[in-house]
C-alpha cells in the first residue's frame, strides 16, 4: 500500500529508516520538516504556558502593592506636611485618587508621572484588576491626619477573573496584603 | 564530497541535530541563569524598599510619640523592658509598644510586621542606664525588620522635652 507522501509522513518514514535501517541514504531531515517541527512545538509549548501559569496573577500582586504603597504615601505626606491627605477610592470607575493637602477636590501630584495622583486599575499594566470593594467604616475613602492615623479602618479587595487579593488598613495606618489568593465562584 | 553523494543525502544528520541541540541547550541555560538572577535581584529590591517605607514610618511614629511623654512618673516604670514601653502624654493617653509574634504593637495594634528584633534602651542624662523613670532621660528605640533574607536595621533616640525641662529647669536648682 503507498502511502500520500505528506510532511509528516516523510519524518515518520524518516526516523523509522534511523532507527532501523542505520545508514541508508536519504536518512536526514531536510530544513522544512524541522522548522516545521520547531514551529508546532513552539505553539504547543506557548499555548500551554499561558493556560498554566497566567500573568493575571501578576497583576493583581502588583496593584495590590501600588495600592499599598501609595496609601503609605499618604500617610507619609500627612506626617511629613502637618496635613491630612485623603485618598478616595472609586469601586465604578475601578479607580483612586490621592488628594492635595487639607482638600478633597484638587488631585496631589504623582511624584513620578508629575500628573493628578489618579491610579486606573484594568488598564496599562493592571489591565485585568479590577476594584471590587473599598470600605473605611461606612465610606470609600480614608483620610490620614497630622499624627498618621487613619480616619477609620478599612477593607480593599482587588480581583482578577477569579482570583481576589484583600487589603486591611489598620488603625496604625499599616495596610496589609493577604498572603492567600482567594478564589471566587463565578 | 561529489555532486551524486551531495543529493543522495540531502539533510541534517543525527549528529549535527544532536550538537546543535546542546549547544542551544548550554546557552539556554546561561539565559535562564541570568534570567532567574535579575528575577532574584528584583525580588530582594522590592523586599527591601518594602521594609524600609514601613519602618521609617513605624519609627517616625514611635519618636513623634514617645516626645510626648508628659513627666517622669507618667512612664511606666515596671515597663522599663526591652521589648515593652509604656507610657501617658499630657492628656492622659497612654501608650503602649511591645512585641508580638513578629510585629511592634502599638495599643495592641500592629505598627509594622516583619520584625527580628526590638531592643528599646533607657538612659540616664550622664549616659548610664536608667533603671526608674525618674532617672530616665534618652529612649533609645532600636529594631530591625527581615524578610525573605533581606534585613533593614533602624535605630533612633529621644529626648522627651518633658525630661530635658525637668531636668534643667527644676531638678538642678
Amino acid at each position: 500500500m503507498k502511502t500520500k507522501r505528506t510532511l509528516i509522513t516523510n519524518i515518520a518514514q524518516r526516523l523509522d529508516r534511523r532507527v532501523t535501517g542505520a545508514f541508508a541514504p536519504r536518512g536526514g531531515f531536510t530544513t522544512v520538516e524541522l522548522i516545521s517541527v520547531v514551529v508546532i512545538l513552539g505553539i504547543v509549548s506557548a499555548t500551554a504556558l499561558t493556560m498554566f501559569t497566567g500573568s493575571s496573577e501578576y497583576r493583581l500582586d502588583a496593584a495590590a502593592r501600588k495600592i499599598v504603597s501609595d496609601i503609605r504615601y499618604a500617610q507619609q505626606l500627612a506626617m511629613d506636611n502637618h496635613g491630612s491627605y485623603r485618598i478616595s477610592f472609586d469601586t465604578s470607575s475601578d479607580s483612586y485618587t490621592l488628594y492635595a493637602k487639607d482638600s478633597n477636590t484638587t488631585p496631589a501630584t504623582d511624584p513620578f508621572t508629575g500628573t493628578a495622583f489618579t491610579v486606573q486599575l484594568d488598564s496599562d499594566v493592571y489591565s485585568g484588576v479590577t476594584l471590587t470593594e473599598a470600605v473605611f467604616g461606612s465610606r470609600s475613602y480614608v483620610v490620614f491626619d497630622e499624627e498618621g492615623d487613619p480616619s477609620s479602618t478599612g477593607t480593599i479587595a482587588i480581583s482578577a477573573g477569579r482570583m481576589k487579593r484583600s487589603i486591611t488598613l489598620l488603625d496604625t495606618g499599616l495596610a496589609r496584603i493577604a498572603t492567600m489568593v482567594e478564589f471566587v465562584e463565578n | 564530497m561529489n555532486r551524486d553523494r551531495k543529493r543522495r543525502c540531502a539533510g541534517f544528520s543525527l549528529i549535527e541535530l544532536i550538537s546543535v541541540m546542546t549547544i542551544l541547550g548550554v546557552i539556554g541555560t546561561f539565559f535562564a541563569h541570568t534570567m532567574q538572577i535579575v528575577g532574584e535581584a528584583y525580588n530582594g529590591v522590592t523586599i527591601r524598599q518594602e521594609l524600609l517605607r514601613d519602618g521609617r514610618i513605624a519609627l517616625d511614629r514611635m519618636t513623634r510619640e514617645i516626645r510626648l511623654v508628659a513627666t517622669a512618673t507618667s512612664v511606666d516604670a515596671t515597663t522599663l523592658s526591652a521589648t515593652k514601653f509604656s507610657f501617658r502624654d499630657r492628656d492622659e493617653n497612654t501608650y503602649t509598644y511591645t512585641l508580638s509574634n513578629g510585629s511592634i504593637l502599638q495599643n495592641g495594634v500592629a505598627l509594622v510586621d516583619s520584625v527580628e528584633s526590638l531592643a528599646f534602651g533607657y538612659y540616664q542624662k550622664d549616659g548610664s542606664v536608667a533603671t526608674s523613670g525618674n532617672s530616665l532621660h534618652v529612649i533609645e528605640v532600636a529594631f530591625s525588620l527581615s524578610k525573605n533574607g533581606e534585613s533593614v536595621p533602624f535605630r533612633a533616640t529621644v529626648i522627651p522635652p518633658a525630661f530635658d525641662a525637668a531636668n534643667t529647669c527644676w531638678t538642678e536648682r
